[in-house]
């Protein structure tokens, strides 16, 4: 006899293959919205979460202040260089939006909210996935406090992720390094001309690289130029930073190009982030 | 009461591996390896081998759905693949003595052959596109590595406690 598997040990372990997968269907089918059981489970962890983060935040937090204090002088020389363009850009920039502010009024459009405006919603980082293969983190804000799923979340280094589940009192956040399908983001170069429009899809994990798709070929790309959220996906608002072009190649059909994007946000080492709310009407499924 | 602490004990290693680990992870150091702690599976290994496979299979499901329900988009992988591999290893009990050096070989035998099996999962599902090779070389030595070495560390304390337990369950 086997001591493995007899008949009965064989059944169970078919029946729990078949739950499994079963579950793995549900599971990947219903996305956003969060049963009256899980959001008691998340936010019952969640609460324990937040107790066991604090202390390590402060020892983390601790090693990274030496290291600031290593690169002080480096970084203090570099922000002096650029200090002495920062009074006459302050002063254009005060000028261009009074400039704009007159001619909106002209036009009557104060009133409808730009695709720039949002709210910010700081939050706590509380948890990470702790397997790679999940790209996701779990903030301090629920439903209590206005986040909704469907969010962008960004740091003030650059775009993040977004929310894909709300619980009352924490939720979880999809960031832009995980390599699920859904995960797209409806982006654009801003160029003096015009804008370059295009999807960032996918995560290079090696390379730390972001790819930014459904570029037309004919558009020109430098490197070091800026990739920032279009707002036409319909949730988030436009203009948060993505990151930086690294690189440039055309498909192998030739029909579109695609952009190699560095992210600008740290988002190996996420502390505080901030939850943006857009103004202008959001739309679903976007 | 006993199972109220041993539940407690695997809670606090579920709430470690989350939130601790993340945040001393190796790339923050800016190195390339991808540890992952399995603490929560290493303890149940130890619950196989030093208390009853039962009942570590019925922790190693409960956890392991909420390692699902809190840290992944997917349910079931992780309730599946630690309660059958800690089922699978504790057969190894009737062949070998347990002392901590094989304790400590077996364990992270078992963290490897479960990130085999999730990895396996994950890509047929469509979750990750991370090739095989890249996941030899970088993830998997690092993390059998950690997860031995907690095992060596929670081995004595961890065995003493699951002993009495098993002691009192005897006698009742």
């Amino acid at each position: 006899m086997s001591p493995f598997f007899s008949n009965k040990k064989l059944i169970v372990l078919l029946a729990s293959i078949i739950v499994l997968v079963a579950l793995i269907g549900f599971s990947i089918k219903q996305q956003t919205k969060m049963t009256w059981a899980e959001e008691f489970v998340h936010d019952t962890v969640g609460w324990f979460q937040q107790i066991f983060n604090r202390p390590a935040q402060y020892v983390a937090g601790f090693f990274e202040t030496i290291e600031d204090i290593e690169n002080t002088y480096k970084e203090n020389r570099a922000l002096k260089a650029n200090l002495d363009n920062y009074a006459s850009v302050v002063q254009e920039n005060q000028q261009v939006k009074q400039e704009n502010h007159e001619l909106k009024k002209e036009l009557h459009l104060l009133n409808d909210p730009s695709l720039h405006d949002y709210t910010k919603h700081p939050a706590l980082v509380i948890a990470r996935s702790y397997d790679n293969w999940n790209q996701m983190i779990t903030i301090n804000k629920g439903a209590q406090d206005g986040i909704k799923s469907g969010m962008a979340v960004i740091t003030p280094d650059g775009f993040v992720g977004k929310v894909t589940k709300v619980s009352q009192f924490t939720s979880n956040v999809m960031l832009v390094t995980d390599s699920s399908n859904d995960n797209q983001i409806a982006s654009m170069i801003q160029d003096k001309k015009q804008n370059i429009y295009g999807m960032i899809e996918g995560y290079d994990p090696k390379k730390n690289v972001l790819s930014f798709n459904k570029v037309p070929v004919k558009s020109k790309i430098k490197k070091g130029q800026t990739v920032v959220t279009s707002g036409l996906g319909g949730v988030f608002p436009r203009g948060l930073v993505i990151g930086k072009v690294k690189d440039v190649k055309t498909d192998q059909y030739g029909l579109t190009k695609n952009v190699e994007v560095t992210p600008s946000a740290k988002i190996n080492d996420l502390t505080n982030v901030i939850v943006v709310e857009r103004h202008a009407t959001t739309v679903k499924g976007g | 009461m006993k199972h109220v602490k041993l539940f407690l004990i695997l809670f606090v290693l579920f709430l470690i591996q989350g939130t601790v680990m993340t945040v001393f992870s190796p790339e923050w150091f800016g190195y390339h390896l991808m540890i992952i702690p399995h603490f929560v599976f290493a303890a149940v290994m130890l619950v196989a081998f030093f208390l009853n496979q039962g009942t570590a299979v019925k922790y190693g499901a409960v956890f392991g759905f909420l390692i699902d329900i809190i840290y992944t988009n997917v349910w079931g992988v992780y309730a599946f693949c630690i309660a059958f591999t800690a089922y699978l290893l504790s057969y190894l009990t009737k062949i070998f003595h347990m002392n901590l050096f094989v304790v400590f070989i077996i364990s992270m035998i078992g963290v490897c052959l479960l990130e085999l099996e999730v990895y396996g999962i994950y890509s047929i599902v469509g979750l990750t596109n991370i090739p095989f090779v890249h996941f030899l070389e970088y993830r998997l030595p690092p993390t059998a590595v950690l997860n031995g070495v907690f095992t060596i560390i929670a081995f004595y304390p961890l065995r003493r406690f699951l002993e009495r337990m098993r002691e009192e369950t005897i006698e009742e």
